[in-house]
């Protein structure tokens, strides 16, 4: 009878023990293989729901850069989704790598002073003190040590482009504060329009005169030197200088009007058109102009197409040069990655009906974005974030940026001008393109104020 | 009478081909035979209908051959018309004729098509704000300036080079000259629009090209903006019908889009304003009209701008508005 007893409190003992280890083993394959198919599967039939990648409150995944790139972010902490770096309107920005760390040095429109903040941290700091009021335009060369702003003063009752070229004087230490030393070279009033070149080296600008238009480069390094490069009758061109010294010369757009687009080469002299007669034409390039983004308006609806330098094999079998990116936006609201295939935009909804781009830049009309990543490769687009179900914000998204890093995209919101950053995913395996805002936790307290203005 | 002076001029031609070249007659010199082309100036990677005509020989008995790039495409009586497709830019289109005349007479005849290609630009001399990136658009009697540039041989081109000649309203000749790219044109009313044609070669070659386009005219406009202390004229955001503000103060510039820059640069723009329906003097900057809560109460005061050009007086637009103080002392 006794040894009965003993025999079934061992079987209980053993009973539970492989019920014990069973349950080690789930808990171990849920939590060390949770991405695994059979975690999956495993979690699907679990009474308490799905298994959720163990993700950073404010992270988002996705599988948004391709595994093992350069440009794959590492995120640490709980850095927020979105964050403002500066509440003040922002006259332009650059990002900068100081002692390995990427901070987004930008212009206060107000008194053109200079700021530089840490968007991982939002640490903000004004690194000069000089003043330039209301600038309405501000660009960065030379490694962020070269500031072109533009500003306006009244002559005659009339508005006259002043473009301001300085150096910055950086602060020596944390305490002092720097300035801008302005360039020996005085840019001429009524520049039309200014390019940098993506690595910051050059410039170029327009300037109507009573034939045409002028176009000059210089040299922001040490040596200035200015040359004339480009003259033309028409003189209606938005310029973008590449890398390579040629210039993306686009007509400037209007809704029902149709626009052009050329290369143009300052050694050769040779202008080679790249896109033809479509209405509302805006266009933006790679650093090199591989790759040439266009924006134009059919029907009052805005479609995105792409122009590569290299043609490939439509279905038809004749050479293309040209693909459609199924986003609704414009060129300039998109920033091109650190790999050369990877593009981020924001993208808007419901400006059906409305005359884009020339309402837009009207300021008859907001527009509101959400944020996507393209595959320039394949025109796959992977959704990355709705700030208004993330933060409750809107986002009209100019001027937008990868920083050097390729952590962050860093855009100025046109409905105040503020500056913000959206921290970019970090890859998470095989995920695809799902639509993550499913997935993305709310953020705490503690992060929507962190989100919704952090500095200072 | 008329068959007798066609028998003569076949004779001079055979008479002076038999003399260069014996045993056929190059109708190229004589224009014996003739081509006309649709369209007129072709394009590349377009169907392009040939007809052959003449005065001099009946074609409606003769055999014809019709070679395009050396390559026969097309023989037998009467064929007085092919339908070719034109190649890329660069590549010329050869077409060679033999016409076997009833008369047992040979004559050869060759069109070369280049295609050519112009882009038509055009801008309006008409004012956009500073910074504004989208274009300006004619109004009424406003000038525009149009520019062409052609392409024969390569996606590039020196437009120099070229012969132009230009013509505007269908039948307005606008210039012709070798490197004159570039023309200035009056507009009409808004809502109309003004046709350009340009006829463009290259003197010693084949190469032509044609271009057509239609300019619109658009009625000029003018937008209000708030003009702010520290960071002067919000161009990113026009006042909507109805803005409030919570300062005691508030100025409104006024912006004219698409009037005649001549006149607007000579200050001959006139601004009127009136607040509730009363007349306001302009301030020293007529674009400005500066708003001040009258009491300490909520309030709101409608605004009215008619701006106009009084050299070109349906260069007109209107816009209206209220500002709502919404702070209470």
């Amino acid at each position: 009878m006794e040894q009965e007893e003993q025999r079934k409190r061992w079987w209980i003992w053993i009973v539970a023990g492989i019920v014990v280890v069973l349950l080690v083993i789930l808990v171990l394959l849920l939590t060390l293989g949770k991405d695994t198919s059979i975690a999956r599967k495993v979690g699907a039939v679990l009474p308490f729901g799905q298994v959720l990648p163990e993700t950073p409150v404010s992270d988002i995944i996705g599988d948004i850069t391709p595994t093992g790139s350069e440009e794959t972010p590492v995120i640490t902490g709980e850095e927020p989704v979105f964050r403002q770096l500066s509440k003040e309107s922002v006259a332009g920005f650059t990002t900068v790598i100081r002692d390995g760390i990427t901070y987004v040095r930008y212009v206060l429109r107000e008194n053109g002073n200079i700021h530089e903040v840490d968007p991982s941290t939002g640490t903000d700091r004004q690194i000069t003190n000089t003043t330039i009021p209301r600038v309405y335009e501000a660009f960065f060369g030379n490694n962020g040590n070269t500031i072109i702003m533009r500003y306006l003063k009244r002559v005659l009752n009339n508005d006259v482009i002043v473009t301001y070229l300085g150096n910055l004087e950086l602060p020596t230490n944390e305490e002092s504060m720097g300035s801008i030393r302005s360039s020996t070279e005085f840019l001429p009033d009524n520049i039309s329009a200014v390019s940098i070149s993506p690595d910051g080296t050059r410039l170029f600008y327009l300037l109507p005169v009573s034939d045409g238009v002028s176009g000059t480069l210089i040299s922001l390094n040490a040596t200035l030197f200015p040359k004339e490069v480009f003259r033309n009758s028409f003189s209606e061109w938005l310029p973008q200088l590449f890398d390579d010294g040629t210039i993306l010369l686009t007509t400037k757009p209007s809704a029902g009007i149709a626009g052009y687009s050329y290369l143009y080469d300052p050694i050769k002299k040779t202008l080679t058109r790249i896109v033809r007669e479509k209405n509302g034409l805006t266009t933006f390039g790679d650093s090199v102009g591989s790759r040439i983004l266009f924006g134009e308006n059919v029907a009052n609806a805005p479609f995105l197409g792409m122009y590569t330098k290299k043609s490939f094999s439509s279905h038809e079998g004749v050479e293309n040069h040209e693909a459609l990116i199924p986003l609704a936006t414009l060129p300039e609201k998109c920033a091109w990655g650190v790999l050369p295939s990877t593009l981020y935009c924001g993208s808007f909804v419901g400006s059906t009906g409305t005359k884009l781009p020339d309402e837009w830049y009207q300021g008859l009309i907001s527009l509101s974005d959400t944020f996507w990543m393209v595959n320039t490769d394949t025109t796959e687009i992977t959704f990355i974030a709705d700030p208004e179900s993330v933060i409750q914000k809107h986002f009209d998204v100019i001027m937008p940026l990868i920083d050097k890093s390729g952590r962050h995209f860093i855009f100025v919101n046109k409905e105040d001008d503020s500056l913000w950053s959206m921290r970019l995913p970090k890859p998470t395996g095989d995920l695809g393109s799902m639509n993550v805002s499913e997935t993305l936790p709310p953020l705490t307290p503690e992060e929507q104020k962190d989100a919704a203005g952090s500095i200072r | 009478m008329y068959l007798s002076t066609k028998r003569a001029l076949l004779l001079i031609g055979i008479i002076f081909s038999l003399t260069t070249f014996p045993g056929t007659l190059f109708a190229a010199g004589f224009d014996l035979v003739k081509f006309t082309t649709t369209p007129k100036t072709p394009g590349a990677n377009e169907s392009v209908l040939v007809l052959m005509n003449s005065f001099a020989v009946n074609l409606s008995t003769a055999n014809i051959t019709w070679y395009v790039n050396k390559e026969p495409i097309k023989n037998g009586m009467a064929e007085k018309s092919i339908t070719v497709r034109t190649g890329d830019f660069g590549e010329q289109t050869i077409i060679d004729v033999i016409i076997l005349t009833a008369e047992g007479q040979t004559l050869n005849k060759q069109l070369v098509i280049a295609p050519a290609e112009v882009d038509i630009l055009w801008e309006a001399q008409t004012y956009t704000p500073p910074f504004y990136k989208g274009k300006a658009l004619p109004s009424y009697k406003s000038m525009v300036r149009v520019t062409a540039i052609p392409r024969f041989n390569t996606l590039t081109s020196n437009p120099a080079e070229y012969y132009y000649k230009w013509t505007y309203d269908r039948i307005k000749g606008a210039g012709e000259a070798i490197g004159r790219n570039s023309i200035v044109i009056p507009v009409g009313y808004a809502g109309s629009s003004v046709p350009v044609d340009v006829e463009t070669s290259l003197p010693g070659t084949e190469w032509k090209g044609a271009k057509y386009v239609a300019i619109p005219v658009s009625d000029p406009k003018v937008t209000l903006y708030e003009q702010a202390p520290l960071l002067g004229t919000l161009f990113h955001h026009a006042l909507k019908q109805s803005t409030e503000t919570t300062g005691t103060e508030f100025t409104v510039r006024a912006v004219p889009y698409f009037f005649s820059l001549d006149g607007l640069l000579n200050g001959e723009l006139s601004y009127k304003w009136n607040v509730g329906n009363q007349y306001r003097q302009s301030e020293v900057d007529a674009q400005n009209l500066t708003l001040v809560r009258s009491g300490k109460n909520l309030e709101s005061q409608t605004i009215s701008l008619d701006v106009q050009n009084p050299k070109r007086i349906l260069q007109h637009a209107r816009v209206q508005g209220v500002i709502s103080f919404t702070s209470q002392e």
